[in-house]
């Protein structure tokens, strides 16, 4: 399924999805992730609100258990847990190392959305030929796999997806979209 | 004194029930502006003093429970386990209170009489898994739960169809169904 390394050419409808989707820049969405990795894992419910480049994500287990969040301005990012805060530069290698959060955090979010981060190389994309929406996206070495979308408001977004680099892999349910933010 | 008296109390309370069952309704108040309510429902069971079951049905499907040894999570959605020692301080759920003996209690929680039926639990440790718990009980019977989580979020949890069913250990044994992924902590 190598597909076509770049962007298709003749998918009139994937530019016209892509421009829509970015310029979505501020929404909501609720689930729950998965989160496994050679340091840490585990499964916790989300609540994710993105305002351009400014993330705030809720993650709490079962009972209110571990309750944390992870704030970013799209350079730094907090972990708060508790009255435990940690500070670090989004592009800080030791983020990984300190097993506290894996992911990276300035691309998800284009990713959440089912499109490929602007500004950098798409090293894969394919798209179901029926739906013309994206099966599979690589990017900085980042699997992404799409299972399934639904529609939220006059936007198709992804309901449950998966976001693997080595031995780090994420399973995503976004089960309720807000785009435009809820508040 | 009278914080000794309330954890009496409450050890008192919690020693007239040896199971329980019933089903809950959980409400979150999320911390912040928006403050909007996210709901989830399902139903639990549990035998002092260290087994419990609770099965979230809605809007999702989750069950946690601790078999005495493990405090394992299914999240049946994302076909996950995750296992932890049951005796670590972040398995300090507050269904472990309601699971818990009385010195445990006493040894980990500060416990003042709030109001009619109402106990307020501060955790003594450190790194918890939840900053407050209060037990509400009425006519002598647990009635619900208030949890404040770490981020100040706060939890309000309602039981009904209470009963006290006969349970024994077997029924809070767990197996990980097969395929699904299996996230084990060792503490």
């Amino acid at each position: 399924c190598a597909g076509t390394g770049g962007i298709p050419r003749d998918s009139g409808d994937w530019q016209q999805r892509e421009s829509q989707l970015l310029a979505l820049t501020s929404w909501e969405a609720s689930g729950k992730i998965a989160l496994r990795s050679a340091q840490q894992s585990d499964s916790a419910s989300l609540r994710w609100r993105q305002d351009g480049e400014a993330t705030h994500l809720e993650l709490s287990g079962p009972l209110g258990m571990a309750a944390t969040t992870v704030d970013s301005d799209g350079e730094f990012i907090t972990l708060r847990r508790g009255d435990e805060v940690r500070h670090w530069a989004l592009d800080d290698p030791a983020l990984g190392e300190a097993n506290q959060w894996d992911l990276p955090l300035a691309a998800l979010h284009y990713w959440l959305k089912g499109v490929p981060a602007p500004g950098i190389a798409v090293q894969a994309l394919q798209l179901d030929p029926a739906t013309g929406l994206p099966q599979r996206l690589e990017q900085q070495g980042w699997q992404v796999d799409y299972d399934s979308f639904g529609g939220f408001g006059e936007y198709q977004l992804p309901t449950r997806l998966q976001v693997q680099r080595a031995d780090t892999r994420a399973r995503i349910l976004l089960r309720q979209w807000q785009p435009g933010g809820g508040s | 004194e009278e914080a000794q008296d309330a954890s009496a109390q409450l050890a008192g309370q919690l020693d007239a029930l040896h199971t329980l069952a019933g089903q809950f309704s959980q409400s979150r108040l999320q911390a912040g502006p928006s403050g909007e309510l996210s709901h989830s429902s399902g139903s639990f069971r549990l035998l002092r003093p260290s087994f419990f079951a609770w099965d979230i049905e809605n809007p999702d499907s989750q069950l946690v429970i601790t078999d005495g040894e493990y405090l394992w999570h299914y999240d049946r959605d994302l076909e996950t386990v995750t296992r932890r020692p049951l005796r670590s301080e972040q398995t300090a759920t507050p269904l472990q209170v309601l699971a818990g003996d009385r010195d445990a209690l006493r040894e980990r929680y500060t416990v003042s009489a709030t109001g009619r039926g109402r106990f307020q639990l501060t955790p003594r440790g450190e790194d918890t898994a939840f900053r407050q718990l209060t037990l509400v009980f009425a006519e002598g019977q647990l009635a619900g739960m208030e949890i404040l989580d770490n981020l100040g979020q706060q939890l309000l949890i309602e039981f009904s169809e209470l009963s006290s069913p006969p349970l024994t250990p077997e029924d809070f044994h767990f197996v990980p169904p097969e395929g699904v992924d299996l996230l084990y902590h060792e503490r």
